[in-house]
């Protein structure tokens, strides 16, 4: 990593106006490496941040940076990032591979190892099979993966995705999500906007929640959640005898409320508590269970029923936010 | 080949396709081959014409030669005309009616003799026995196509083809992109904004200069075979002054669009400004490109006798100045345009939604 890559990507005072109309505003971040999430609903300035950091809109105020590079000196700035948005820009006619290449070839590379470059693309994305077809011939998650092969071609170490897995099969999905996470864990950077909150917690190491052009919360999706104090925590546990549970865990001062579940689908009722301290309950729970407070008692999972983007994100902006 | 000139050509080689493929650019194929297809039905009619000339030279007893109608004039008597051209290939006879002098009604026996040399016709009046009036009507002449494609060219072509079609290839370059939404394939490439717009400028130059070029050439080798000749005269002055008509309209309209979202605005204000220059002050006439462009045109249709004023003023030259004034002074008119440009394009934001 180069030494302008420690200052990270910067947005520092950032806001941007259309007009009358505003995109975002305010915004100070600083993203680490690894897989950042930006979420919210449609609207919210998820591809305004984005286009801010890829120089395809200026900021009205504030100041941006890429590894130390201002959007403004693309020549630079495109040799480390690279950016899968939502449009088609394909010549007509090319294949899979032609557009490769002929995007390799802005990147000034020579013949031989665009060609190199284009197949290792196309591998990554699970097209080599496909990379000489048409374009045009490609289904929807097919067209999805050549726009990733594109911005990965070059080896970037900023990768900006906006909606990478919209159009794409669960397998496509799951491998895209693989690759995600290895590009992460490689140091690259990876910003990717959704407004799929469920798909964030699986991707993700950090967030960045944005509502009606700001930035409402940032950081790891759990530690945003316990900072939420305002909200005590949901923790579900599934197990035998849920009402002596119940009973037995309430009269704990962290407990404010406990409510019998449902079974679930394999049949294993269950207890959803209200909390300010999860560990609290964790702790009381192991007491109860080593004391035999509660005979016969099965502890079949626990886990925090709300402490997930979708969650986290209703909390930070009510109904209205929800993108989920 | 350095990463730079890479990028340039990748540029190049993408736009220049999509300049000669447009979906959208089919009319301006066909407003560059107008005065082509004007001047192929001009040349079907001359053909037939010289085909009617060699029928009627078959058809008369004598084979004639030009100097053979020397010897009649005025006052020749039909005898005499027979005896010295033959019969004619055609004889028609009709009866004028006139007022005499005293206001009585005087019949005439007019007679048409219609003769050929293979290259002219002759249309002799004989009334009341004696000639008339004798008619020549020869073949087109080098000096009267050049005249010919000297108005379509500069009334026509420069001004409204080449203007048109430059309006259709050069917004497009930026605004076309914009509508369907593509242009964000060089702003996410590390290519330097200025290079993107001199490789788009340089592309729908080419196509430009293939299309309008091509099509001029087309035009005068076509008079050219009407006369019998290889072309006309003028022909790599007219090719020069098409390419350097694509290099100024060329990049006002890149300019354009880059400031307009509707083409038709700066097309109709650029029209109306192009069309004032011969009333516009001096140092205004000097930002216009047909300001440069009339100086450079090699056939003076101003000085012609009977040209109507108005006419005349518009495909006249404002001023005498030498043609390297005048090349010079369009480049450096569309340098400064392309210049400016290359300000806009390095500001310029891509937001799709606001298309």
């Amino acid at each position: 990593m180069t030494a302008a890559g420690e200052t990270g990507i910067v947005f520092r005072n950032v806001s941007k106006f259309y007009g009358e109309v505003l995109g975002v505003n305010r915004v100070n971040l600083t993203i680490p490496p690894g897989i950042t999430s930006l979420v919210g609903p449609n609207g919210s300035g998820k591809t305004t941040l984005m286009n801010l950091l890829a120089g395809l809109v200026r900021p009205s105020r504030g100041e941006v940076t890429v590894l130390g590079i201002p959007p403004e000196e693309p020549e630079r700035l495109f040799q480390v990032v690279g950016y899968c948005t939502q449009f088609d820009s394909y010549p007509p006619g090319a294949s899979g591979r032609e557009f490769l290449l002929a995007t390799l070839a802005l990147h000034g590379c020579e013949p031989a190892a665009a060609a190199r470059k284009a197949q290792a693309a196309l591998e990554r994305v699970k097209l080599a099979e496909a990379g000489d077809r048409k374009i045009a011939a490609y289904s929807k998650g097919m067209r999805q993966r050549i726009r990733l092969a594109q911005a990965l071609c070059h080896d970037p170490q900023v990768m900006i995705l906006d909606e990478p897995l919209n159009g794409l099969d669960p397998l496509a999905r799951a491998e895209t999500v693989a690759l995600f996470k290895q590009l992460g864990s490689a140091g690259a950077y990876l910003v990717i906007s959704s407004h799929v909150l469920h798909e964030v917690d699986a991707i993700s190491d950090q967030v960045i929640m944005l509502s009606n052009g700001y930035v409402v919360a940032e950081g790891q999706i759990h530690g945003v959640r316990a900072e939420m104090r305002e909200h005590p925590l949901q923790v579900r546990v599934r197990c035998s005898h849920p009402h002596a549970l119940a009973a037995a865990v309430i009269g704990h001062p962290q407990m404010l409320d406990a409510r019998v579940l449902e079974p679930d689908a394999w049949g294993s009722p269950g207890l959803q508590v209200t909390t300010r301290d999860a560990d609290a309950l964790y702790a009381e729970i192991n007491r109860l269970m080593a004391a035999n407070r509660v005979p016969g008692l099965d502890i079949v999972s626990i886990a925090p029923a709300d402490d997930d983007a979708g969650s986290v994100y209703q909390y930070l902006v009510g109904e209205a936010g929800g993108g989920a | 080949m350095t990463p730079g000139a890479r990028q340039w050509l990748a540029v190049f080689r993408r736009e220049v396709r999509k300049a000669f493929l447009a979906r959208r650019g089919w009319w301006i194929y066909l407003l560059a081959l107008a005065p082509f297809l004007l001047f192929f039905a001009y040349s079907v009619q001359t053909h037939i014409e010289a085909g009617q000339r060699q029928a009627w030279a078959a058809e008369q007893s004598k084979h004639l030669a030009p100097s053979d109608f020397d010897g009649i004039h005025r006052g020749t008597s039909a005898a005499e005309l027979e005896a010295a051209l033959g019969q004619p290939a055609r004889k028609e006879r009709f009866v004028r009616r006139r007022r005499g002098s005293h206001d009585e009604i005087v019949f005439n026996d007019v007679y048409w003799y219609r003769y050929s040399d293979g290259s002219t016709l002759y249309d002799i009046s004989v009334v009341n026995g004696a000639v008339t009036r004798i008619q020549r009507r020869p073949g087109p002449s080098l000096g009267d196509v050049g005249v010919l494609f000297a108005n379509v060219f500069e009334f026509f072509y420069l001004r409204l083809a080449v203007f048109f079609g430059c309006l259709g290839i050069f917004m497009n370059l930026f605004r076309g992109e914009l509508l369907n939404k593509s242009l964000h394939f060089y702003f996410l490439a590390p290519v330097p904004r200025a290079r993107v717009l001199s490789a788009k400028f340089a592309a729908g130059l080419a196509a430009a200069v293939v299309v309008f070029g091509g099509s001029a050439w087309l035009q005068m080798f076509l008079l050219g075979r009407v006369v019998g000749a290889g072309g006309l005269e003028h022909t790599a002055a007219y090719l020069g002054v098409t390419a350097l008509a694509c290099v100024g309209y060329g990049a006002v309209f890149l300019a354009a669009g880059l400031l307009f979202r509707n083409p038709i605005v700066p097309a109709v204000a650029l029209l109306l400004w192009e069309s004032a220059v011969p009333f516009l002050p001096a140092l205004l006439k000097k930002i216009s490109v047909i300001y440069y462009l009339m100086q450079l045109c090699p056939v003076n249709l101003a000085a012609a006798p009977g040209t109507p004023a108005l006419y005349a003023l518009l495909v006249s030259a404002p001023d005498a100045i030498r043609p390297v004034t005048a090349i010079a002074g369009l480049l450096v008119l569309a340098a400064l345009v392309l210049w400016i440009s290359t300000r806009l394009v390095r500001r310029m934001e891509i937001d799709y939604t606001a298309e």
